[in-house]
This record gives structure tokens, C-alpha cells and sequence, in this order.
């Protein structure tokens, strides 16, 4: 031991700069820090959600979906370019060939192309009416196809979304299953949906729970430090841990699969943002009942293992016996996954999701109000 | 500000559901002192400290800390507390910084870690630290305020001796820099060596207090001298003996005259034939036993590694 150590103490510390502000950024950072070392934390917020993609995304993938394409070289040229090679083939085909190819399920969907005069070109896109549960998801490939072949052939802003007549092809024989295009477009909001419930729900609260039994709680306790910031520095670190989630999730999938995040980029990202809060406040009510770490554990599964499967992650709801379909309805989780997948699959806008913005938003308050009710900074095993 | 007072806690209790943990006690710690508050396990020590620190809210009393409520005094106070608190995946340095964010100071980590004996561990993760490594990097985030009173709970429990030895400096030190000093322990001899004043506690209130020598003198003035001496008999009639007992050619002589004693065994066995003498005054030990009929000691402590 140092024979000055004593008298230095004062030299040791000095007030730090960036007032409350800097404090509360340091605090985000450390907590950073934490959760990257943190490897369970990265495996089970990220790297599962991201292997429930790969796999369950490849295990249905038999072929790449086929557009059939009647019109002019250059918008087939376009078209190849456009869409990723590895989840859609693009045929050029006769008008009457392409609608054939819809019809027996060969193509998943056809583009015929006008040879040219209209600006914006009118482009028909013909699908299969066998398939109502996917149409969505075509329709949103055709119009970000159609959306592309103006911006090249006429130089048109992407913006200007053209006039698409959808026809269904009549006298189909076969309901061809779902492509690989098509289920990973509904898996992947799904998954990430899961994902971001899930760090708020069982990460959190979790770690509330912890810091609370170990005595870290108190101990920050002990010191000036508003709460206030305590608990906001812990949720906006919770924050940048679910943008990970959604950059690593929607890129793998771009990438490799390449689902698209939808028309309204900004709506995805407010509606994850509402989510993300929601469940981080479900996480704190969790650890507010929860008495140890164990108990936190099984609340937040029993919580969450049932809306994995029963809110209509990984297969469509609406297939499901009347039922389940009433359960699914009482699941938080439903309510995300719905609204985002709205965004990506459906090509829908946040204003035609508000219903699930609305629910997720008051069963946040709700479940924040309970949290805050039931927050404890005392170890509940605690026995003087 | 001599004789303001650092705390001042006047009938303070608390419960936990029906077992009374503080029942009215009493403390006043002036500015500079060194104190230690010793009693067995669950005498209300700690709540005592908690509810001090702000961290519980007294069931009835008063509680001023450095002329403040307890939570408003937190920024001039230094905390060391009993449990865990610390982040399992931060580093020494990194726990240090953290603490030190939250009481809105920047903290050199090096030198504070030297302070507390943990020279070179900056950069070892808190959950690879042995138990006595985690309780002095707890005295490290008590010190990282620069506070003006210091609360240590238990701070050598867990401790092996050197490390026990090297932590009674730094209070020291402490105390000599001009902080108030206020600490809980369990072990008579870091209270006797240690502080200026003791207050004992036991089952939730104050049974006595005063410095280590006169609570003992308190007791009275006779002593224990223990010596081997083999083929010797009839010590027990010399003359300054009060009492004595023997186990083989063990001798324990009890003498209000320790010096008398000496020389009439020299006299008696000549230098070599007296082997191993000891002499022991009254300890705190005996103070709580002629108090309470029991021993602190026997009481175990769950955090004793031995």
C-alpha cells in the first residue's frame, strides 16, 4: 500500500465534466459495455432470432420463386437485376404463356409490361387467386419491381408508385406451396418481433433482478444519482440493443434472402420503438413480482413460450381453429408481430397498423404503471 | 467545526414484521472521530448503517447525517456495504468509474486501487476477484467520492490477516486525512486496535460505549498471567493471586499486581524455569460477556471463510 494513498484521495477524484448529461451518456455506455460482454445476452437476443431465420427461411426454400415477364428485353434486363437471384428466377414469357404460368402454380406471379408511351408504365400484375394468404407479399414484390422498372427504363423517382392492375388468373389447378420469397417475407417480421419481446421481457427483467439480489441495486442506490437516470440509462442501452436486433435481422435477411423492410421505413422503425418500450416495461413488472432470478426465469418464460407459438410467429394465425385464434387475440406479442409484419409483407403504411400501435402503446403504459408500482431496490432475499 | 456532529441518531428503530432489529438506540459521532460500532450477528448493526446511508427508512427516531437527511447527505458520504454489489462482467478500473459517474466525479482508478491493496487487478474482471478482493474493492468505491464520512460495514470480514492488517492502515490513514470514521465489526481485536471509541451493541439498542481502555478499565484492573513451568508447585498460594488454575504445567494466575506477581515467580523458579509467560488484561470480549453473559464470537458469521 502506497504510504501517500491516504492523503491523495482528494487528487484521486475531481468533479467530472458534462454536468447530469454526461453522467447519464457514460452511464448508457457502460451499460454498453455490459451487455457486450455479456455473451448470453448476445446468443439468445441475437443469435437465435437470426439462426430461427437462416434455418427456417432455408427449410422451406425448394426453389426460387418465378416471376414470368411478358414485355420488352430491357424491362426482363431490369427485372434480373432488380429482384435477388437467389430467392426469384425471372422467365420471359408470351402474355398468354405467363398467365398460363400463374395458373398452374409454375410462376408465382407474372409482370406483363406494356412496349412502351404511358408515363408511369401501367404494368397488370397477374396472380394466382388460389393463393390469397400470399398475394400480399407478391403484390409488395411487383410493386417495388414495377417501381424500379420505371425509375431505369423512364427515370422516374422510385417514389412514384405506378398504376398495377392485379387480375387473378382464373382455372387454377393447384395452390403451389409457399416459396421461398413468400415465407421468409412472413417469417422474418415475425422472428423479429420475438426477438425484440423477448430482450425486453426476459433480458431486462431479467437483469433488474439480478442487480437487485446481488446488491448493485442499493449500492447505486447509496450514491446521489437521480433513479431517474439510473433506470433511463438502463432502457436506452436496452434500445440500442434491439437496433442491433433489427440492423442484424433485416440485413441477414436482405442479404441472404432479400426481404425488404416495406414502403414506410419510418413507421417500422416507430412501431419497434413503441414495441421495444412495451416489453421493456413488462420486463420491469416481471421483475417486480419475480423473488429471485430462478422465479424472474420462469415468469418471463411462462410469459413468453406460449406467444412464440400461439401469436402467430411462425405460421399465419388466421389458418388456425377459431380458438386459437381467440387466444392469440389476449397475446401481446400478437399485436407486434401483426403490425410489423403489416410494414414488411403487406406493404402497408403505420396509419393502416394503428390498431396494433394503439394496443402495444396502452398495454405499455398499463404494465408501466404496474412496474413502477412494484419496483424494489432491496435483495428480496434480503434478511436483515 | 469541532463537536458538530457527523451523525447524530437519537431513538432510532426499525422492524422487520415482529422482530424489533433496532429497538431505540442512540449514537452520536463527532466530526473527525473514529468509531466502531461492535456486536454480534444481528444486533442491528447493519440496519443501523442502512438506515444512516438512506438506504432504509427508520420505523421511528431521528437521523441526521453531516447536519442533512440521510439522503440528502449522500454525496459527501462514502459507502462500503456488506453484500455483492458489484457488476460481475465491469472491470476493477471500469467498477470504479462507474461509481465514481454516479456521485458525478471522474476517478483515477490506479492510485485508489493501490490504496486498497489491489495494485495492478484495473483490468480484471469483478467475478474473477476473490472474496477479500471483492470487499476492498467495496472500500475502494467507499473512497471514490472524496467523502467526508466513511461508513464500513465489516470491512475486514473475509479478510485473511495481511490483507486485515493493510485495510486498518488505510483507516487510519483515513481518519488521519480528517474524515469521520464510522464502522461495524464483529472482531474484538480490530475494535480495540482500531477505533477511538466502541460502542457496543447487542439485540437492537447501545449497552455501553467509550474508548477501548476505559471500557476495559471499566471492568476492573486485574489480569491473567499464563506461564509453563514444569515441577512447580503451590503457585497458587503466592502471594498477589486472586485466583488460578492449572492444566498439567500450565498455570493461569489471576493478579490485580501483575509486576508483584513476576518477580515472586522468578524468585521462586529462577529465569529458566518459567517458559511461555503471558499477560492478558480484560478484553472487550469480557466486557460483553460480563454485560450480556454471552460471547460475541460465538455467534457465527456467514461471510467467515475460516
Amino acid at each position: 500500500m502506497q504510504e501517500r494513498g491516504g492523503t491523495r484521495l482528494a487528487e484521486i477524484t475531481c468533479p467530472a465534466s458534462g454536468g447530469a448529461a454526461g453522467t447519464f451518456l457514460e452511464l448508457v455506455r457502460m451499460n454498453l459495455l455490459i451487455l457486450r460482454r455479456n455473451r448470453q445476452i448476445l446468443v439468445f437476443n441475437v443469435l437465435v432470432p437470426l439462426l430461427m431465420i437462416l434455418i427456417f427461411g432455408g427449410l422451406f426454400q425448394s426453389h426460387p420463386a418465378m416471376v414470368a415477364v411478358a414485355g420488352p428485353a430491357r424491362a426482363v434486363a431490369v427485372l434480373r437485376s432488380a429482384l435477388p437471384a437467389h430467392s426469384f428466377t425471372v422467365e420471359r414469357l408470351s402474355r398468354a404463356a405467363a398467365r398460363r404460368a400463374v395458373a398452374d402454380g409454375s410462376a408465382s406471379v407474372a409482370l406483363i409490361v406494356p412496349g412502351g408511351g404511358t408515363r408511369p408504365l401501367r404494368v397488370t400484375v397477374v396472380e394466382n387467386a388460389a393463393n390469397v394468404t400470399d398475394n400480399g407479399a407478391r403484390t409488395a414484390v411487383a410493386e417495388a419491381a414495377v417501381g424500379r422498372l420505371n425509375q431505369v427504363l423512364l427515370g422516374l423517382p422510385p417514389a412514384a408508385v405506378p398504376v398495377v392492375a392485379t387480375v387473378a388468373a382464373t382455372g387454377g389447378t393447384r395452390s403451389s406451396s409457399l416459396a421461398s420469397s413468400d415465407y421468409i417475407q412472413f417469417l422474418t417480421p415475425g422472428v423479429l418481433a420475438y426477438a425484440v419481446f423477448t430482450a425486453g421481457v426476459l433480458g431486462a427483467g431479467l437483469r433488474t433482478v439480478t442487480d437487485r439480489e446481488r446488491g448493485t441495486l442499493r449500492r447505486v442506490r447509496a450514491t446521489p444519482l437521480p433513479i431517474g437516470s439510473f433506470l433511463g440509462a438502463q432502457i436506452l442501452s436496452q434500445l440500442v440493443l434491439v437496433a442491433v436486433q433489427v440492423v442484424v435481422l433485416l440485413g441477414v435477411a436482405r442479404l441472404v434472402y432479400g426481404v425488404g423492410v416495406g414502403p414506410d421505413p419510418a413507421g417500422l422503425a416507430g412501431l419497434t420503438l413503441v414495441g421495444a418500450l412495451c416489453f421493456l416495461a413488462f420486463g420491469f413488472l416481471i421483475a417486480g413480482f419475480a423473488r429471485g432470478e430462478q422465479a424472474a426465469l420462469t415468469i418471463g418464460n411462462l410469459f413468453s413460450l406460449p406467444q412464440l407459438f400461439v401469436a402467430g410467429i411462425f405460421f399465419p394465425i388466421s389458418q388456425s381453429p377459431t380458438w386459437l385464434q381467440a387466444l392469440s387475440s389476449v397475446m401481446p406479442l400478437r399485436y407486434f408481430s401483426d403490425g410489423l409484419r403489416g410494414l414488411m409483407a403487406e406493404g402497408q403504411s403505420l396509419g393502416a397498423v394503428a390498431g396494433d400501435l394503439a394496443v402495444l402503446a396502452g398495454l405499455g403504459l398499463v404494465a408501466l404503471v404496474l412496474a413502477a408500482t412494484t419496483f424494489r431496490f432491496e435483495p428480496v432475499g434480503a434478511s436483515r | 467545526m469541532a463537536g458538530q456532529a457527523a451523525v447524530e441518531v437519537g431513538g432510532l428503530v426499525k422492524d422487520y414484521g415482529p422482530v424489533h432489529a433496532v429497538a431505540g438506540l442512540d449514537l452520536r459521532i463527532a466530526t473527525g472521530e473514529l468509531v466502531a460500532i461492535l456486536g454480534p450477528n444481528g444486533a442491528g448493526k447493519t440496519t443501523t448503517l442502512e438506515v444512516i446511508e438512506g438506504l432504509r427508512r427508520a420505523d421511528g427516531g431521528t437521523v441526521r447525517v453531516l447536519g442533512d437527511s440521510p439522503a440528502r447527505a449522500r454525496r459527501r458520504v462514502g459507502v462500503q456495504l456488506q453484500e455483492g454489489a458489484l457488476y460481475a462482467d465491469l472491470t476493477c478500473a471500469e467498477t470504479l468509474h462507474y461509481f465514481g459517474r454516479c456521485y458525478g466525479v471522474r476517478v483515477d482508478p490506479v492510485p485508489l486501487l493501490v490504496m486498497v491493496g489491489l495494485e495492478g487487478l484495473g483490468d480484471r474482471r469483478t467475478e474473477r476477484l476473490s472474496g477479500g478482493q471483492k470487499r476492498r474493492l467495496q472500500i475502494a468505491l467507499a473512497l471514490c467520492n472524496n467523502p467526508e464520512l466513511v461508513i464500513l460495514d465489516e470491512p475486514t470480514t473475509g479478510l485473511d490477516p495481511l490483507s486485515r492488517r493493510r485495510t486498518w492502515d488505510l483507516v487510519r490513514r483515513l481518519h488521519q486525512d480528517g474524515r469521520t470514521i464510522l464502522l461495524t465489526t464483529h472482531y474484538i481485536e480490530e475494535a480495540e486496535t482500531l477505533a477511538q471509541r466502541v460502542v457496543i451493541v447487542d439485540r437492537g439498542t447501545v449497552i455501553d460505549e467509550g474508548s477501548p481502555a476505559a471500557l476495559v478499565q471499566r471492568l476492573g484492573t486485574a489480569v491473567t498471567v499464563s506461564l509453563t513451568a514444569s515441577a512447580a508447585a503451590g503457585l497458587d498460594r503466592l502471594p498477589a493471586v486472586l485466583d488460578a488454575g492449572r492444566d498439567g504445567d500450565r498455570w493461569r494466575l489471576r493478579t490485580d499486581d501483575a509486576g508483584g506477581l513476576l518477580l515472586a515467580l522468578t524468585a521462586r523458579l529462577g529465569g529458566a524455569g518459567l517458559r511461555d509467560v503471558r499477560v492478558q488484561g480484560p478484553t472487550l470480549e469480557d466486557v460483553f460477556l460480563a454485560r450480556t453473559g454471552r460471547r460475541i464470537a460465538a455467534v457465527p458469521h456467514p461471510d467467515e471463510e475460516a
